[in-house]
């Protein structure tokens, strides 16, 4: 029986949830829950970690919580694309946070083109240093201010290549405050292409319909346009309940009706998994796999939480016949995100 | 008192392959001895025809065990009972593979240079054909238990298809335990991998050096088949049919690796495709026109309903027969008269009059009085001859159709100019069938709204529908079409944006129909652009404008000639905007200064493109075709 994660309001101070070590699971996934205000300092100690430089004040969170050299090498990566004061600050800030607890190397990473993925996925990797190999090392990624794609195709390829090391996924929910009648800020803005997630391509046999899993976010004209341009037979659609915020899955919903109206998803057919929970993600889309295999190819579409877009990773990385497909943006959004009241710790082993 | 309840809305939009029970498909006889022959074919017809359908009768799930996911109907299976003598092999282009195959293709060719590109994707095809005959030779050995009488045989046909499929011995996969299953997995995994390095950008020479690639116009596949005739006695007199659906998804240097692949096939295999629109790629990689000899074309449009451009004078007929098929789900009689329905179309001269005495503007006042006084018999041409907008020199022009055009122009051009287009109710069929310029989507559409009013109309038979009711429907099915504008999504900025660009179109569409305007031709709310009157810095603006124009036309921009492009209003759009409909058939108006309009319209408003590119991005994937019944 896997023990799902469930979001108590009285989880203690890093309340650790396992899944059980059960044969059927490929990865054993823990998650681990903290409230920002009262974090504490994070008492282990690393071999490597990532963090990514944004505009997001949510994204020093971590940074913050870290002792004196307690991580053996760091990188910060900073994208040129979008530079703006706000973003130049916050790299002042991480890398004076990044040097005090690195205790041999500190390094940066200057990516030029913020859309060129499959590049700056390779030199990312290339900077992961041959420590990571070593048996029980532990390494971390700070996905709390990266564009969704970068977090989950790092999952895939570190997982990949470097199977031994116990990989920590660091995230800080972010508290999307609406804006008068601009209503909740986006992320991203337009639609330029749409993609397959690097590695996650599929292998789809090409005389079946497919299936199309949507996690819904707070972007609706995505999700609608998506259907609309490749009108698989069958759809079906996860949201966040409970958000990350009381009232932000019902605003999902709102955002994402045009969609679900042209689908014909009911509310009863939503199917609702925690904001911060991969694993009951992983674990859906594993049985819907199931169900479906035979009779569809199946294509994962993160449109909204990175855990569970990281969920649907870890889903398609075990069932490598799932692809994910990716809405590449005309531009990423500088929203200056702040930290609501959860943290969370992925470990991915 | 008993609630009569109402049943669902029979005028919902939905694909007929989604409705497997409902596909009726007509096949001619001809085209039946050229589908079961060794003949290469190509189905052409509108969405929701059928195309898919008749692909699957052969695909060989369906064929030989019955289990195919896509179910074929009854009447195919008429006209195409199933005997075990074909074995189909089914690749469906998708949208997102096409734009993934052009991003790879054209981030390595050099300038027209397609030929790597086409290499690459002809060895993927081969590939992924042959496996897929491969899977059926093995489960057809399975499940048909014919596995016996082969078995000697067996070991020799792997030898040659492994040949046959990797002749480059260096670059030849391991077959490590000389099974058919293991050759099968092989062939996936290759085009699997090859696929996964067009994603991933690989460049051709990194392709080249890894994978056994064939070239673009060698059709493996054909050996393949033939390899399997010689080997294995019972499939001695199989045809192997390669089933490709919707092929006008695939890019122009993707079509010529197929018509090489047709060109050069002969028997046992034979191409059996489909596509919505035409086949407009007609050469092969060496250049070389296909012929009707080569590829046998066959239309599922031969029932008049379904054909993709449908003149005027069909619209009557096709929308009665739509109405009546989908009203027969629900009542037992269906021939209604949509004139009756709907109501007959009115005058709209004397419409026009109902308006004027309505209003209360004394300007109006004074026009229905001094055209009472002028003894003119029509309003329109006292007001042509006020206005002297045209001259009247005999009474011949008076009657001719040009000068007809000049009336209905200049009924609209009244209205503008008194601001009275809103107590103008014109709500008829003809209006109904003049806002869906055409398109059965937008017809559906707006009977959709009004479900429940013509369900009770038809129940009590109290017709025709009350105007105000359709009007309703109209402004709701139009407000659809906009549908981005009215989502919440849209932050404050937008949605201002999107008022302004409103009001912009509203400005210069009421321009068009102004007296000025109408002096110069009858012909408005329609423009031809003439892209050699466009200064080179401006051309940019011109391309911007010939996309987004898009969301103002109803059906495509036409090209009269190659320089100019004639673009309408959408009549859908025409009561968001308030503006009179129009047809968009007949009428256009020649700007002689395209920039002062193109100023007008775009002005520097980044916001408002950007919010019309979304639209344009959604409508532009979501009207183009459509499924009848």
């Amino acid at each position: 029986m896997i023990n799902h994660l469930h979001f108590s309001k009285n989880m203690k101070n890093w309340d650790t949830i396992n899944i059980s070590n059960e044969a059927d699971i490929f990865f054993e996934i823990t998650a681990k829950r903290h409230d920002c205000i009262d974090a504490g300092i994070i008492e282990e100690c690393f071999d490597y970690g990532i963090f990514f430089n944004s505009s997001e004040l949510r994204t020093l969170e971590y940074a913050k919580l870290f002792k004196k050299d307690s991580i053996g090498q760091t990188l910060l990566i900073d994208f040129k694309n979008d530079n703006c004061e706000l973003k130049i600050q916050n790299f002042t800030k991480n890398k004076e946070y990044l040097n005090s607890f690195t205790k041999t190397l500190y390094e940066e990473l200057l990516i030029e083109d913020i859309f060129d993925y499959e590049k700056n996925l390779i030199d990312i990797i290339n900077h992961i240093p041959s420590v990571v190999f070593k048996i029980n090392a532990k390494c971390f990624i700070d996905i709390t201010g990266i564009p969704l794609i970068y977090s989950v195709a790092l999952v895939r390829y570190l997982k990949l290549l470097f199977p031994s090391p116990t990989l920590y996924l660091l995230n800080v929910s972010g508290k999307y405050e609406e804006d008068g009648k601009k209503g909740i800020p986006q992320f991203s803005d337009g639609q330029k292409e749409n993609i397959y997630i690097p590695g996650y391509y599929g292998k789809p046999d090409f005389a079946k319909p497919w299936l199309y899993i949507l996690l819904l976010g707070f972007e609706g004209n995505r999700s609608l346009s998506i259907y609309k341009m490749n009108e698989p037979d069958y759809v079906k659609a996860i949201v966040a309940e409970p958000g990350y915020q009381n009232e932000y899955c019902s605003k999902a919903i709102e955002i994402n009706k045009r969609f679900l109206s042209e689908a014909k998803i009911t509310e009863s057919d939503l199917i609702k998994i925690g904001a911060g929970d991969p694993i009951t993600v992983y674990d859906k889309i594993l049985e819907l796999y199931e169900d479906y295999k035979d009779r569809a190819n199946i294509c994962l579409v993160p449109l909204g939480t990175k855990p569970h877009a990281i969920g649907a990773g870890l889903a398609a990385l075990k069932q490598k016949r799932m692809a994910i497909m990716y809405q590449v943006p005309k531009s990423y959004s500088m929203n200056e995100t702040k930290a609501a009241k959860d943290m969370w710790i992925y470990i991915i082993k | 008192m008993l609630i009569k309840s109402i049943p669902p809305s029979p005028f919902v939009d939905n694909r007929k392959e989604r409705e497997p029970s409902a596909t009726k498909i007509f096949v001619n006889y001809l085209d039946y001895i050229h589908w079961t022959s060794y003949k290469n074919c190509l189905i052409q017809g509108s969405r929701g025809t059928g195309k898919s359908s008749i692909l699957s009768i052969f695909y060989y799930e369906t064929r030989w065990f019955n289990e195919s996911i896509i179910v074929p109907s009854n009447e195919l299976e008429k006209h195409f009972p199933k005997k075990q003598d074909i074995i189909g092999v089914l690749y469906k282009c998708e949208e997102l593979e096409r734009s993934l195959w052009e991003r790879w293709s054209k981030s390595y060719r050099k300038e027209s240079e397609n030929f790597d590109s086409q290499i690459v994707f002809a060895s993927f095809m081969n590939y992924y054909y042959i496996e897929k005959i491969v899977s059926a030779i093995i489960q057809i050995r399975e499940k048909k238990e014919w596995v016996i009488s082969d078995e000697d045989n067996i070991p020799l046909l792997i030898s040659e298809l492994y040949q046959a499929c990797y002749p480059n011995l260096k670059l030849q996969p391991y077959l490590y335990d000389h099974s058919l299953i293991t050759l099968r997995n092989l062939l996936e995994d290759t085009h699997s991998s090859l696929r996964q390095q067009i994603y991933s950008l690989t460049s051709y020479n990194v392709i080249n050096e890894n994978f056994t690639i064939h070239t673009a116009s060698s059709c493996v596949i054909e050996r393949i088949c033939t390899i399997v005739r010689n080997r294995l006695p019972k499939f001695k007199d199989i045809k192997f049919f390669l089933l490709i659906d919707d092929v006008d998804r695939l890019e122009q240097w993707q079509l010529e690796v197929i018509n090489s692949f047709i060109t050069s096939s002969k028997e046992p295999c034979s191409f059996k495709m489909s596509c919505t629109g035409d086949y407009k790629t007609k050469v092969n990689t060496n250049n070389r026109t296909i012929s009707t000899t080569d590829l046998h074309i066959s239309k599922l449009n031969d029932e008049s309903e379904t054909e993709n451009k449908i003149s005027n004078s069909k619209i009557d007929e096709l929308f009665n027969a739509i109405f009546n098929i989908r009203l027969s789900k629900i009542f037992d009689k269906n021939n209604y008269d949509l004139k009756i329905v709907f109501g007959e179309n009115p005058i709209i001269e004397s419409l026009l009059i109902d308006a004027l005495k309505k209003s209360i503007n004394p300007e109006l006042k004074k026009l229905r009085a001094d055209f009472e006084k002028s003894g003119y018999d029509r309003i329109t041409d006292y007001w042509i001859d006020k206005n002297e907008i045209i001259d009247i020199n005999a009474d011949d022009h008076v009657k001719s159709k040009k000068y007809d055009q000049y009336r209905v122009s200049s009924v609209f051009s009244i209205l503008t100019s008194f601001d009275i287009e809103k107590s103008f109710n014109y709500h008829s069929y003809d209006m109904i069938k003049m806002i869906s310029s055409g398109s059965p989507r937008h017809f559906l559409r707006i009977c959709d709204k009004m479900w429940n009013e013509i369900y009770t109309a038809i129940d009590n038979n109290t017709f025709p529908i009350k105007k105000e009711i359709q009007s309703k429907a109209i402004t709701s099915a139009s407000e659809d079409v906009f549908q981005n504008i009215e989502d919440d999504n849209f932050d404050g900025t937008i949605q201002n944006s999107c008022k302004r660009m409103c009001e912009r179109l509203n400005e210069v569409f009421k321009k068009l129909i102004s007296i000025e305007s109408l002096k110069i031709t009858p012909e408005c709310l329609s423009l031809q652009i003439d892209e050699s009157k466009f200064q080179p810095k401006d051309k940019e603006t011109y391309y911007k404008i010939i996309d987004w124009l898009l969301i103002i036309e109803g059906i495509k921009t036409r090209k009269i000639s190659d320089n100019v492009n004639k673009i309408a209003l959408n009549p859908m759009l025409a009561p968001k905007f308030c503006l009179p409909f129009r047809s968009p058939f007949s009428y256009s108006y020649t700007i002689k200064e395209p920039i002062v309009l193109l100023n007008l319209l775009i002005s520097e408003d980044e916001i408002a493109n950007k919010l019309i590119e979304r639209i344009y991005f959604d409508r532009i994937k979501n009207d183009q075709s459509l499924t009848l019944f």
